[in-house]
């Protein structure tokens, strides 16, 4: 039976909600929609307090300051290298688990211990195995017969050494929500394609990926929209370095806004982050829907 | 603390004679100035209680030239009656980073308990964000500590914001129990102040030291080949490094995997302090910005690639990963046996040399004195940890927490402190008395290299200066960049940042001197031995 609940009453139950959400998570993005027009350095004799400055901030990004595009083009190489690894390791787990093997349980419980550690506890404990003189990850190579490796610590090898880390991270992640979709597909079309004598990859690649489209359309997006946070790995692991070779777009603005105190000029590029994210969202999403 | 004996210090006495150059109506015109405002706010004050005690001041303009790296104002005439030091019922809050500049003062607390009856609360943070959480703090216009850690450099940020109280007054009063100047490091004095006034207490000098491996430069053997190698005697280089020796043993010793020539935290934010730095002083004499906010970075020329140049040259003998090495990793390199010569601070590693359960180097170490570059002869420092009273500290809480700051900086303590915290000497009589409770530390001629050291004179805009090293200097060393166009980039960032201050007639009044080197300039030798 519906409760007989009037609108005051209804309003009031969810205000405190509403509250929540206006007081740290709208009101500080209106803020920072607000600061971007603003020059406001804390340091600064003149622009401690803020002062407005127009599209000034924009200008500088598009004009000036190339260290926010060359952020941007090392953000797409690790995102352009990081989301197809993850997405096929991830599949293949599915793939994997998506029948009965012993002791399946245990491994998708073990699946999900990467996921439930925090980042910056990830990336410290990547430090430790990266470490090029006593680091168990060139331990594991001395054992196999290879030679040992910079990893992090090495220009050429420090973007990979991220990919690495983040692919150990998130691709539990595909692997289990493609495993969920995996179980929840119609067997009958699988069994139709069966009957007509297809073959499993034929089925694999004309019936189940098809039929999981949505879901993959919807990974990717939130894959593409995490790599563009990318923080907590590269401040353990590298600190955007050695040199800038690891100073992806969200390390950048962390410099910006928190280590040079330009607060406005720090919105303002948080705020074109935004868009541009956006805009490869919404490309992607018509993409995957034709 | 006998003040006047500064006269005698050389580097002190430099930036006198630089000062000379003021005119003498504009020292005047400060003097009147001064003595309007301190006679104002001295007449608002003197009934309240935040007024330190019956201080009169007046202003002695001819002072100013003398004393100017002490305190432009130079105030106080008459001695204030000292406060009871019984400090029962207060409570005071002191922040700082994590490690010993926090335990220090979480071992002294029990003793302040027992001496003056106050408690004090230690909040600490890692150094990577304690400078950001205080300035979000305090720009939010919270102060919830009384007294604070501060690196030296970072002090001149923080007393912009309006929250450090100065304390010339307070040393001026207690000078008699402060140990003299000639106690101090010199350049760390002058660093202590920011626009003449003296903003913090002088807790240590963080100086960053070379260590040698004595018994790889005592082995016959090793003398012998080093010696038909190089055409020297190899212990020449103990008793005055220059660059062109530096380069030679570390080259002599690097064996990889078992031994490499040297090792450096490199990765940011240590490629921002120690290692570029001392390259960058004893490469080209000079500091960083000078009295005009004006960089040196893009007008040394030759002098200033080659401080680059130099460092990237010596990455060839140090372990692999050393770029993305930390404190840590460079120490446990160094400590395990597998380096000849490494550069680390003193709070960090001097105990660690001699403790058997880290280090596999006990009894083998030596401390090498400061290099003598083609110009300049010095070693790094960013000048050390200062002890500051913020605008928190009112009344009886401000004297609680100066009495703390004199206890904990008190010559007689450093030794009990350094050995329960890490939290090294400042003063010459500390590290004394630390030998002689530590006599296997080979820190004997420490307070005299101590000397010879230089720093960065960034000023207020501290995070510019760490962000313009991370995006130019360090893709330069790790060979992304060219040194020349990264000097150049570095010196481009800093006048922006600058532009306002310049604008506003305000000087720099920093680490405008740079220990000069008494031997030849082979800044050509250098170059060719490198390949420049």
């Amino acid at each position: 039976m519906p409760l007989d609940v009037d609108l005051k009453t209804k309003l009031l139950l969810l205000a405190p909600g509403f509250a929540i959400i206006i007081f740290i998570t709208i009101g500080p993005f209106i803020f920072n929609y607000y600061m971007m027009f603003f020059r406001w350095k804390l340091y600064d004799p003149i622009y401690r307090h803020p002062v407005f400055v127009g599209l000034n901030n924009f200008i500088t990004l598009f004009t000036e300051y190339s260290l926010f595009w060359d952020a941007y083009v090392k953000t797409f190489i690790f995102t352009l290298i990081a989301v197809p690894i993850e997405f096929v390791l991830g599949m293949l787990l599915a793939l994997s688990l998506n029948r009965k093997i012993p002791g399946d349980r245990i491994l998708r419980g073990i699946l999900l211990i990467p996921l439930a550690m925090a980042p910056v506890a990830a990336g410290s404990i990547w430090r430790v195995i990266f470490n090029p003189m006593n680091g168990f990850a060139n331990y594991f190579l001395h054992l196999i017969g290879l030679p040992p490796q910079p990893w992090n610590t090495s220009r050429s090898q420090a973007m990979l050494t991220l990919v690495v880390v983040d692919v150990w991270q998130w691709t539990p992640f595909v692997g289990i929500v493609l495993l969920s979709a995996l179980a929840s597909l119609p067997r009958e079309p699988m069994e139709a394609a069966m009957i007509d004598g297809a073959s499993p990859r034929q089925i694999f690649w004309h019936v189940t990926l098809p039929l999981l489209r949505n879901i993959l359309l919807l990974l990717l997006i939130l894959r593409i929209i995490e790599c563009f946070k990318t923080f907590d790995y590269i401040y353990t692991l590298t600190y955007g370095g050695p040199g800038s070779a690891t100073t992806l777009i969200t390390y950048r603005i962390y410099l910006d806004g928190f280590r040079r105190w330009e607060v406005g000029f720090a919105a303002a590029e948080a705020v074109l982050t935004a868009i541009i994210v956006s805009f490869i969202v919404v490309a992607f999403y018509r993409l995957m829907r034709r | 603390m006998n003040l006047e004996k500064s006269k005698d210090i050389e580097i002190l006495k430099k930036r006198i004679t630089r000062r000379k150059a003021l005119s003498t109506a504009a020292k005047v015109g400060l003097g009147v100035v001064v003595a309007g405002v301190v006679a104002g706010v001295g007449g608002y004050y003197a009934g309240s209680t935040a007024a330190p005690g019956k201080t009169v001041t007046v202003t002695k303009p001819t002072t100013v030239t003398s004393t100017v790296t002490k305190t432009v104002t130079a105030t106080v005439a008459t001695t204030p009656t000292k406060p009871k030091k019984d400090f029962t019922g207060v409570k005071l809050t002191y922040a700082s980073m994590s490690g010993p500049p926090a335990d220090q003062v979480r071992y002294a607390a029990s003793l302040l308990k027992e001496k003056y009856g106050m408690d004090i609360e230690v909040v600490d943070y890692p150094w990577e964000v304690f400078f950001s959480k205080l300035t979000t703090e305090f720009v939010a216009g919270k102060v919830s500590y009384d007294f604070i850690w501060l690196d030296t450099a970072m002090m001149p940020g923080v007393a912009e914001l309006g929250i450090l109280q100065p304390i010339d007054d307070l040393v001026e009063r207690d000078k008699a129990e402060l140990p003299s100047i000639d106690e101090l490091v010199p350049i760390h004095w002058d660093y202590a102040h920011y626009e003449g006034k003296l903003y913090g207490w002088l807790n240590t000098c963080n100086y960053n030291n070379f260590w040698v491996r004595k018994d790889l430069f005592e082995d016959p053997k090793e003398q012998e080949n080093f010696e038909r190698q190089y055409g020297y005697p190899l212990t020449d280089f103990l008793k005055q490094p220059d660059w062109l020796k530096f380069n030679d043993v570390i080259e002599f010793f690097h064996r990889p995997p078992d031994l490499y020539g040297y090792v450096q935290p490199l990765c940011w934010p240590q490629l921002c302090f120690p290692a570029w730095h001392t390259r960058w002083f004893t490469c080209t004499g000079v500091p960083e910005i000078d009295e005009n906010w004006e960089p040196y970075w893009d007008r040394m020329g030759k002098n200033g690639i080659l401080s680059i140049e130099l460092l990237k040259y010596q990455l060839k003998f140090m372990p692999p990963g050393v770029l993305a090495m930390d404190n840590p990793d460079a120490l446990a390199v160094y400590l395990d046996g597998k380096a000849a010569v490494m550069t680390g601070w003193d709070t960090f590693c001097l105990f660690k040399l001699e403790d058997p359960s880290v280090s596999k180097v006990v009894g083998k170490n030596l401390h090498l004195p400061p290099i003598g570059g083609p110009k300049g002869h010095c070693v790094y420092t960013n000048v050390g940890h200062l002890l500051c009273i913020t605008t928190a500290a009112k009344d009886v809480k401000r004297e609680a927490a100066w009495e703390a700051i004199k206890f904990i900086c008190s010559p007689e303590f450093e030794p009990e402190r350094t050995i329960h915290s890490g939290q090294t000497p400042e003063t010459k009589t500390g590290w004394k008395l630390l030998m002689q409770k530590h006599p296997e530390l080979p820190i004997d001629k420490i307070f005299d290299y101590m000397t010879h050291c230089a720093t960065v004179a960034y000023g207020p805009f501290f995070g510019d200066y760490v962000t313009g090293v991370k995006d130019n200097i360090a893709p330069a060393v790790a060979g992304e960049k060219d040194p020349e166009k990264a000097l150049k980039d570095l010196a481009e960032v800093y006048r922006k940042a600058y532009e306002p201050y310049r604008k506003s007639g305000k000087k720099n009044t920093h680490g405008l001197t740079i220990p000069q080197w008494k031997g030849p300039d082979y800044t050509e030798d250098l170059c060719k031995q490198i390949g420049l």
